[in-house]
């Protein structure tokens, strides 16, 4: 799909993104709504609600087992939705494909199934500074079973990381490397091609958590090559509560289950069990059904409009987003505030004002945005800060929403200097 | 906006008693900690047992430093038991405004905070509040020091 320049009343660029408010139910009731907390969660269109309505509708039945139609139609659509997510990261097998409730839990199932079996004292796992807690606590959990040690890759005042760094903190010792493809907290794109040829060449597994990229760029695991890949449905137009873990096969096949239940074995006995072939051997009980059905459903509706055509569109709005807010005296950007290497995530203070009085002020505008420390404690104490606004954009955000912001940001400058 | 009234702004940018009280009996540090607020109270009782003196340090928003600022005034005269009777109808009070559920906490924070402090050395509250901060005397982040500014 080609984007359709045009302009509104106001001057402002529209594309057919921002026509595409009109996928999104939840501005026909709120249609002022200037949603830019996406990096925590997004919106859903009509076409993910109706998948997941129709299945609760007209066919909800458990998926697996069932002999009748229900439940092969449940099944069918349950599994095309894998099949789906594994066209869209160009996976090799749907058996590398599991359904998890989000990121963090497909993190934490790497952590606590590899991490134990692999990990031993005098171990290195090596994260980076900017680490989401997903990926960084389900590691402290792993290094107080195993002894193992954590290192962190620093980061320079922009956000960007410190290859040179990794390159020296790659030992022997190391036995993986975890980290995010995109800062959640100031959007920086970090380099993982480069981080996971390096961690290869000393034979070191790589996880990337993908719970902001997923979403913006395109995703193929036969050019990245990484071992573990974890993102969330939320953030993608899909459901809450369902997510993936991709793993290459050869490293699930030794991987021991961290969940038992139905549907993960093959064969039970009184005194021992055999596990269920892939991807089911690691997804114990009744899955997220409908979720997961939505998640297929949004990850069409992200493919018809292009995940190429959704990076071009976040970096266009964050070189915007950059400029307008560049010109208001008293913000402080933080990242590396290049549309190249920075995803549609901004994050931001005013001076003088702490960021949660800025939320609210912006929140009286009609403006949802994110105020503290992102799930990021480590990088705010890097940055010497408490706390950071965040903005982060998505496919139906525009150029009027930024506009919006910056309206709002010098309203909240007025309100603080209203006494001086 | 109703919320950013001037009292609260101007309390926010000149705080009240914002400084240390060294011989303080009681000092408490607490925080919210998704929030990115961090406080250290300080109280000096007199020989009758009544606070003579409270202060705080530390980085908050708007609502937390200035319910800190109102509250470091209004204990002083007052007694531990007095102080501990207190809840969010004293914090509105004194903020002349009532906290959305989004922002309670940061308002409640200096009071939590003094409150605990209080508990730890033998005053006994009647009725625990539940989710009172750790009033455990923890290094306050760098920050707090950094600017020569409120946050």
């Amino acid at each position: 799909m080609k984007i359709r320049i045009q302009h509104d009343k106001h001057g402002f660029r529209m594309t057919n993104h921002t026509m595409n408010k009109k996928d999104f139910p939840i501005f026909k009731k709120n249609p002022g709504l200037v949603y830019l907390d996406n990096a925590a969660t997004s919106l859903k269109p009509k076409c993910v609600i109706d998948a997941v309505n129709d299945y609760f509708s007209n066919y909800s039945a458990n998926v697996h087992r069932g002999i009748y139609d229900l439940s092969a139609k449940a099944t069918s659509s349950y599994e095309g939705s894998r099949e789906t997510v594994r066209e869209f990261i160009n996976a090799a097998s749907t058996k590398e494909v599991i359904f998890t409730h989000g990121a963090t839990e497909a993190i934490n199932m790497v952590a606590l199934s590899w991490g134990v079996q692999n990990l031993k004292s005098g171990d290195e796992v090596i994260l980076t500074i900017s680490e989401h807690h997903s990926n960084l606590v389900p590691w402290q959990l792993v290094a107080k079973k195993t002894n193992c040690a954590i290192r962190f890759v620093d980061i320079d005042d922009n956000g960007v990381l410190n290859l040179a760094q990794l390159s020296k903190l790659l030992s022997r010792r190391t036995k993986i490397v975890a980290l995010p493809h995109v800062s959640n907290a100031l959007g920086t794109i970090n380099p993982i091609k480069t981080m996971i040829q390096k961690a290869h060449a000393v034979g070191i597994k790589v996880l990337v958590d993908a719970a902001q990229s997923a979403p913006h760029l395109p995703i193929d695991m036969q050019q990245l090559d990484c071992d573990f890949l974890a993102f969330s449905g939320h953030k993608m137009c899909g459901p809450t509560g369902i997510g993936v873990l991709y793993a290459k096969e050869r490293i699930l096949e030794n991987m021991q289950p961290i969940f038992g239940g139905g549907d993960m074995i093959s064969e039970v006995y009184t005194t021992h069990s055999k596990w269920n072939s892939l991807p089911w051997k690691f997804e114990a009980g009744t899955p997220a059904i409908a979720e997961a059905i939505g998640l297929g459903e949004a990850i069409k509706y992200l493919k018809k409009i292009g995940m190429d055509e959704i990076k071009k569109h976040d970096a266009e709005l964050l070189e915007f987003a950059i400029k307008r807010l560049q010109k208001i005296p008293g913000v402080k950007l933080f990242g590396p505030l290049d549309p190249k290497i920075q995803s549609g995530i901004l994050s931001f203070n005013i001076d003088g004002i702490h960021p949660h009085d800025v939320a609210e002020i912006l929140n009286g505008e009609n403006i949802a945005v994110r105020a503290g420390h992102h799930c990021c404690m480590p990088l705010m104490q890097r940055l010497e800060i408490s706390a950071t606004v965040r903005a982060s954009f998505y496919l139906y955000n525009d150029e009027r929403d930024v506009e919006k912001l910056a309206h709002g940001i010098k309203k909240a400058i007025e309100i603080f200097n209203f006494s001086h | 906006m109703n919320l950013y009234r001037d009292l609260i702004i101007d309390l926010y940018k000149n705080s009240l008693n914002k400084r240390q009280i060294k011989n303080a009996e009681i000092k408490a540090s607490g925080a919210n900690v998704t929030c990115g607020d961090h406080l250290r109270i300080y109280l000096k009782l007199n020989k009758k047992g009544l606070a003579e003196d409270a202060s705080f340090e530390g980085d908050g928003c708007a609502i937390s430093i200035a319910s800190a600022s109102l509250l470091t005034e209004e204990v002083k005269g007052k007694t531990p038991a007095q102080v501990l009777k207190w809840g969010p109808k004293k914090i509105n009070k004194l903020l002349g405004t009532e906290l959305s559920p989004t922002r309670v906490k940061c308002g409640l924070l200096a009071l939590e905070t003094l409150q605990k402090g209080l508990c730890d050395n033998g005053y006994v509250k009647e009725k625990s509040t539940s989710g009172m901060p750790n009033s455990h005397l923890t290094p306050l982040p760098k920050w707090c020091y950094n600017s020569t500014k409120i946050r």
